[in-house]
C-alpha cells in the first residue's frame, strides 16, 4: 500500500540515534509531569511544550509525540496507585486499577495499563496512517440525534454499575448530573444554580470535580482514619504479569480499542464515554464478574486500551479537518501550527512528509513509553511505601497546583476543597463514585446534543431519531433494557441462585 | 529501599519546583513608577481578544513605545463578564488595560450584569472585523439571494448555526440579518455551537444549513473547497485572496454592515493626562509599520478611533446590542 | 533469661534472628521476636503480615528454644523495640545491621543506631553474611 510505503519513510527521518534520544527524554519527562495528580494529559502538554520550541522540526515532532504519550500514561499510574485520577479519562482506570494494588497487583495492573495503552495506540496510530480522511468523512456526518442515543445507552447502562444499593446508586447519579448542570445554558443563555457567582456561569471543569472528589476526597479520608484504622498493609506482590494476567488482558486490549478509535475519530466523541462503555463491556463479559469491583484486570485494561485509541483517533478529525476536539487536540493543534503544520483537507497531500513524519514519531514515542515505563513500574508501586502523611500531603499540594493552574484563578481551589468534601461525604456515606462521576460528565453531554438535535429540527421530536446510527442505538439501548429482565424471567424459575449478575449486581465500592 | 523510592519523590519536587515557577511569571510587581503594564484578556489564548490584544502589546513592546515592558493575563469566564468586573474593581490603577469587543458588550447583558463598557475609561478601537455567512461545500445555496429566498418562506426551516451563545457576535449577525431580510427575528431557528471546532464539524456535515460567524478560523476549510461564503458582512471584500471573490451584503443589496470589532480599555477613574498618555501609546502603535502588517495577516480592518469618537460608538452599540436582545424577548 | 529480636523479613532480619537464637542456645534462655511498624505507609516491607507471621511463628515452632513472636505498632520503630526489651527485661537485643550510602544516612535516622543507644541491655548488631 502506497500510504505504507510513505508511513516507512515517516520512519527513515525519524528514527536517527539523536531523535530517538528526543523521543526518550519526552517520554520520561511527560510520564513524570502527567503522573503528578491534577496534571493530565493537556496540562503537561501545555507545560512542555516550550521545551519542544527551538529543536529542528523533526526533533521536536518527536520529543512532542513522546511527550504526548507520556502525559497520557502518566495519569493512569497515580489512578491505580493512589486512587487520584489527574483527569476524567482514567477515572475507569482508578476503579478497579487500585482495587487491584490494595490487593498487592499494583505492578500487574501498571503493566496491564502500559502494554494496553501501547496496543491501543500503535493501532489506532496506524489506522490514522491508513484511513484518516475516509474516517473523517464518515465521522462528519454523525450528528447530534446519534450522540444522544449513545449518551442515552451510556446512561441506561450505568444502572450495572449502581453498586448494591441502588438508592444510593441513584443518589450518586443525581448528585453528578446536578453538578454537571451549573452554569450557563448554551442554548437560551441563562444562567444555571450559578447562585449569582460569575465564576461559576461556565459550569465547572470535570478536571477540578474528578480530582476534587478522587484526590482530595481520598487524602480526607485517608486523613480520617490514618490512626483509628488498624494497619492493612498490601504486599507488593510479583512485580510482573503472569501467564493468566496475559490471557486475562489481550481481549480487553482489543475490543478496548475497537471502542476507543471510533468515539475519539468523531468530533465530539470525547474520551470519557468508551472508556466507561469499555468498563462495562468487560464487566458483562466477564466469566467471573464478581471480581469486578475487587480488582479485575480486565477492568483496567479495556478503559486503559480505549483512552489511548480515542486518542489516537482524535488525530483523525485534527489532522484530516482541522477540527481540534478536545483541550488537548487544541494544544495539539496550536503546537503543529508552530512545526509549520497546517492541518486541514489538503494537509495530506501539500505537507505530506511532515504528516508521515509525525505518524512515525507518535509510533516511536508510543512503542518507548512501553519499553521505558514496563520496567519502571515495579518502581512505580514503591510509591505506596512513602509513609502516608507524607504522600498525601504530595497529592493535595499537586491537586491544588494543578487546579490553580488551569485559569490561574483562585476560586478553581475552593471549587476543588469543595468537591473534596463532596468526595468525602460520598465516602462516608456509601455513596458509589461511580455512577456520580458518570453523572457529571455524561449529563452535559447529552443535554447539549439533545437540545442541539431538537434546535435543528426546530423542536419536533422527530430530531431525535433521523438519523441510522442513532436508530440502531436506540434499538440497542431497548436490548440493553429488555434482555436482562426476559433473561431474568425466563431462568428465574428453575435456577433462582444462578443468575446473580442480571438483577443483584454486586457492589462497587467507590 | 526507601533511598529507591525517594528518587521518584526528588524528582517530583524538582518539577514541582518548576511549575511553581513557571506559574508564578505572571506576578509581576508593578511600582507606581513602572513604565510596565498589564494587558487583561476576556477569553483564552488563541481567541479573539488574545489575538488582538496579544499582537498589540507585542508591536507596543517592540518598538519601545510605552518605554516597559507588558504582561497579558488571560481571565475567561462568562464571555468576558469576569475580566471585565476585574477590570472594574481595578479603579484609578493606571497601569492595566484590557481587550474588549462587541461580544463582551453582549455578555453582560446576557448574563444580566449591570455594568456597562462605558464604565470604563475607553481608550481606543483597534480593528473591526466582518463576519461571514457560511454553507457546506455542497450546500444548495449558491448565493445569498437563494438563501434569503428559502429563509423568507420557511423562516423556522432553515437551521442558521452560531459559535457564541445568545447575545454574542454569531447570534447577533443571523438576526440583524433576518430583521433586515424582513423576517421575525424570533421565528429565527438559532442552534449555539461551543465555538468555532463544533460549528465547524456542524457545517461538514451539513447539520446545519447555515453558519454565521468570523472567517478567521475557516480559511483552510474555505481554500479547500470543504465551506463556501455566500457574503461577508463588511463595508468592502476582505482583503485575503481566498475570500476575494465573495460579495459583501451591500453589493447583494441587503443593507446591513455588521462588524465585529475590538479596542481597548483602562480602569475607571484613572487621571486625564494618564488617560490622554495612554491613548498617545495606542496612535503610535497605530502608526507603525508591524500593525499593519499584524491587519493584513489576520484579516482586520483598520478601524482606529479614540476618545469621545469611541465612547459615541460604545453608546450606540450598547443601545444596538439591547434593542436586538429585547426585540427577541431575552431582556 | 530472655533474648529479644529485632525482626524485619528480609535477610538482615534473618541474620539477627539466627544469630539471637544462637545466643539462647548457648545461654539456655528464651527468644522474643519483634516486628515494629509506624504503619503509615501503604505498603510497608519491613512490615510482618499476617500471613508471614504465621509462617514464621510455624518454622520457630519447631526448634529447640521457646519462642514467641511480638508485633508491635507505634510511632517509633527503636522505641517500640527497646520498649519490649525493658518490657520482658530482657539480657540481650540483637538487631540486623545494613550498609547505608552517604546520601541515606542524610535523609534517613538509623532504627539500629537508636536502638543501641537507647537500650538499657547490651546489644547484638549482625550483618548479613
Amino acid at each position: 500500500m502506497d500510504n505504507l510505503q510513505l508511513l516507512l519513510d515517516g520512519f527513515q527521518s525519524a528514527a536517527t540515534p539523536t531523535n530517538l534520544l528526543y523521543a526518550a527524554l519526552g517520554v520520561l519527562i511527560g510520564t513524570f509531569v502527567g503522573v503528578l495528580p491534577g496534571i493530565g494529559p493537556a496540562m503537561a502538554l501545555a507545560l512542555l511544550l516550550p521545551l519542544t520550541y527551538g529543536l529542528e522540526s523533526t526533533q521536536s515532532l518527536i520529543m512532542f509525540a513522546g511527550i504526548y504519550y507520556g502525559g497520557m500514561y502518566g495519569g493512569s499510574t497515580t489512578s491505580i496507585l493512589l486512587n487520584t485520577p489527574g483527569e476524567s479519562a482514567s477515572v475507569m482506570t482508578a476503579i478497579e486499577g487500585n482495587k487491584m494494588a490494595k490487593r498487592g497487583r499494583a505492578a500487574q495492573a501498571l503493566a496491564t495499563a502500559a502494554i494496553g495503552s501501547f496496543v491501543a495506540g500503535t493501532i489506532g496510530t496506524v489506522l490514522v496512517a491508513l484511513f484518516a480522511p475516509e474516517i473523517a468523512d464518515q465521522a462528519v456526518r454523525i450528528g447530534a440525534p446519534s450522540y444522544f442515543a449513545i449518551m442515552l445507552l451510556s446512561l441506561v447502562l450505568v444502572t450495572a454499575v449502581l453498586g448494591a444499593s441502588r438508592l444510593r446508586g441513584f443518589i450518586g447519579l443525581f448528585i453528578g448530573l446536578t453538578i454537571g448542570l451549573v452554569g450557563l445554558d448554551l442554548s437560551t443563555g441563562q444562567a444555571r444554580l450559578t447562585g449569582g457567582i460569575t465564576q461559576l456561569v461556565d459550569g465547572v471543569d470535570i478536571v477540578v470535580v474528578a480530582v476534587g472528589l478522587f484526590a482530595i476526597g481520598e487524602s480526607l479520608w485517608i486523613a480520617a482514619h490514618l490512626r483509628r484504622q488498624p494497619l492493612d498493609v498490601i504486599p507488593v506482590g510479583r512485580p510482573f504479569m503472569g501467564r493468566e494476567d496475559w490471557g486475562r488482558s489481550w481481549r480487553p486490549w482489543l475490543r478496548g480499542t475497537a471502542i476507543g478509535f471510533p468515539f475519539g475519530a468523531l468530533p465530539a466523541g470525547g474520551a470519557e464515554t468508551p472508556t466507561f462503555l469499555s468498563y462495562v463491556t468487560e464487566k458483562r463479559l466477564a466469566r467471573d464478574r464478581d471480581e469486578f469491583g475487587q480488582g479485575a484486570i480486565e477492568g483496567v485494561a479495556g478503559p486503559e486500551a480505549a483512552n489511548n485509541a480515542s486518542a489516537a483517533g482524535m488525530f483523525v478529525p485534527l489532522l484530516a479537518l482541522g477540527l481540534p476536539v478536545t483541550a488537548t487536540a487544541s494544544i495539539l493543534l496550536a503546537a503543529m501550527k508552530t512545526y509549520g503544520i497546517q492541518p486541514g483537507p489538503s494537509l495530506l497531500e501539500d505537507q505530506a512528509d511532515l504528516v508521515w513524519t509525525l505518524l512515525a514519531s507518535l509510533l516511536i514515542g508510543n512503542t518507548l513509553l512501553l519499553v521505558i515505563n514496563l520496567p519502571l513500574a515495579p518502581l512505580w508501586a514503591r510509591l505506596l511505601q512513602v509513609p502516608r502523611p507524607q504522600l498525601y500531603a504530595g497529592i493535595l499540594f499537586f491537586a491544588s497546583l494543578g487546579a490553580y493552574a488551569v485559569d490561574q484563578n483562585p476560586f478553581d481551589i475552593a471549587l476543588l476543597l469543595v468537591f473534596g468534601a463532596v468526595g468525602f461525604a460520598v465516602r462516608r456515606f456509601g455513596i458509589p463514585m461511580l455512577p456520580l462521576i458518570l453523572g457529571v460528565i455524561i449529563g452535559p453531554l447529552m443535554e447539549v446534543k439533545m437540545r442541539e438535535a431538537l434546535d435543528i429540527s426546530d423542536g419536533h421530536l422527530s430530531g431525535l431519531f433521523d438519523e441510522g446510527l442513532a436508530i440502531g442505538v436506540y434499538v440497542l439501548v431497548v436490548l440493553a433494557v429488555v434482555v436482562p429482565v426476559v433473561v431474568d424471567r425466563v431462568r428465574s424459575p428453575r435456577t433462582p441462585h444462578d443468575q446473580p449478575g442480571a438483577t443483584t449486581e454486586r457492589e462497587v465500592p467507590r | 529501599m526507601t533511598a529507591a523510592a525517594a528518587t521518584p519523590l526528588a524528582l517530583r519536587a524538582l518539577l514541582a519546583a518548576l511549575l511553581v515557577v513557571a506559574s508564578a511569571g505572571c506576578g509581576v510587581t508593578r511600582g507606581e513608577d513602572t513604565r510596565d503594564l498589564l494587558m487583561i484578556i476576556p477569553n483564552a489564548p488563541g481567541g479573539g481578544y488574545d489575538q488582538t490584544g496579544r499582537e498589540a502589546a507585542k508591536v507596543m513592546e517592540d518598538a519601545g513605545i510605552t518605554g516597559g515592558s507588558f504582561t497579558v493575563d488571560n481571565v475567561e469566564g462568562a464571555g468576558g463578564t469576569n475580566a471585565f468586573t476585574e477590570m472594574l474593581g481595578d479603579a484609578g490603577d493606571e497601569h492595566t488595560v484590557m481587550t474588549v469587543g462587541l461580544g463582551v458588550v453582549g455578555s453582560l447583558y446576557s448574563f444580566g450584569n449591570d455594568a456597562r463598557l462605558g464604565d470604563a475609561t475607553p481608550l481606543a478601537q483597534l480593528i473591526s472585523e466582518p463576519e461571514g455567512v457560511l454553507v457546506p461545500g455542497d450546500s444548495p445555496f449558491r448565493t445569498i439571494d437563494d438563501l434569503a429566498d428559502a429563509w423568507r418562506a420557511d423562516p423556522s426551516g432553515i437551521a442558521v448555526g452560531g459559535g457564541s451563545s445568545p447575545g454574542g457576535p454569531d447570534h447577533l449577525f443571523p438576526m440583524q440579518l433576518a430583521d433586515t431580510l424582513g423576517i421575525d427575528a424570533r421565528e429565527v431557528n438559532y442552534v449555539s455551537y461551543d465555538g468555532g471546532g463544533p460549528l465547524t464539524s456542524a457545517l461538514l456535515g451539513a447539520k446545519i444549513d447555515v453558519g454565521f460567524s468570523g472567517l478567521a478560523e475557516f480559511t483552510q476549510q474555505i481554500a479547500d473547497g470543504e465551506l463556501r461564503v455566500l457574503a461577508v458582512s463588511g463595508e468592502d471584500r476582505q482583503p485575503q485572496p481566498e475570500l476575494a471573490d465573495v460579495p459583501t451584503l451591500v453589493e447583494s443589496d441587503i443593507d446591513l454592515v455588521f462588524l465585529n470589532w475590538r479596542g481597548i480599555l483602562a480602569p475607571p477613574d484613572i487621571s486625564d493626562e494618564r488617560r490622554e498618555e495612554l491613548i498617545g501609546y495606542l496612535e503610535k502603535m497605530h502608526e507603525t509599520e508591524a500593525w499593519r502588517e499584524q491587519l493584513e495577516a489576520y484579516g482586520w480592518t483598520d478601524d482606529f478611533k479614540t476618545g469621545e469618537e469611541f465612547e459615541e460608538f460604545l453608546a450606540e452599540q450598547d443601545e444596538r446590542v439591547s434593542s436586538t436582545l429585547e426585540g427577541l424577548g431575552l431582556l | 533469661m530472655t533474648i529479644v529480636v529485632g525482626y524485619v523479613p528480609n535477610r538482615h532480619g534473618e541474620a539477627a534472628l539466627d544469630a539471637g537464637l544462637a545466643e539462647a542456645r548457648l545461654r539456655g534462655g528464651d527468644v522474643v521476636v519483634v516486628n515494629a511498624t509506624r504503619g503509615d505507609a501503604l505498603v510497608d516491607r519491613r512490615h510482618l503480615g499476617d500471613a508471614a507471621a504465621a509462617e514464621l511463628e510455624a518454622r520457630l515452632a519447631g526448634l529447640d528454644v521457646p519462642t514467641s513472636v511480638r508485633r508491635v505498632l507505634g510511632a517509633d520503630v527503636a522505641e517500640e523495640v527497646v520498649r519490649v526489651a525493658d518490657e520482658v527485661g530482657a539480657a540481650l537485643v540483637v538487631i540486623g545491621l545494613r550498609h547505608r550510602s552517604a546520601v541515606g544516612k542524610v535523609l534517613m535516622g538509623s532504627v539500629a543506631q537508636r536502638v543501641l543507644l537507647e537500650a538499657r541491655c547490651p546489644v547484638l548488631a549482625v550483618k548479613a553474611g
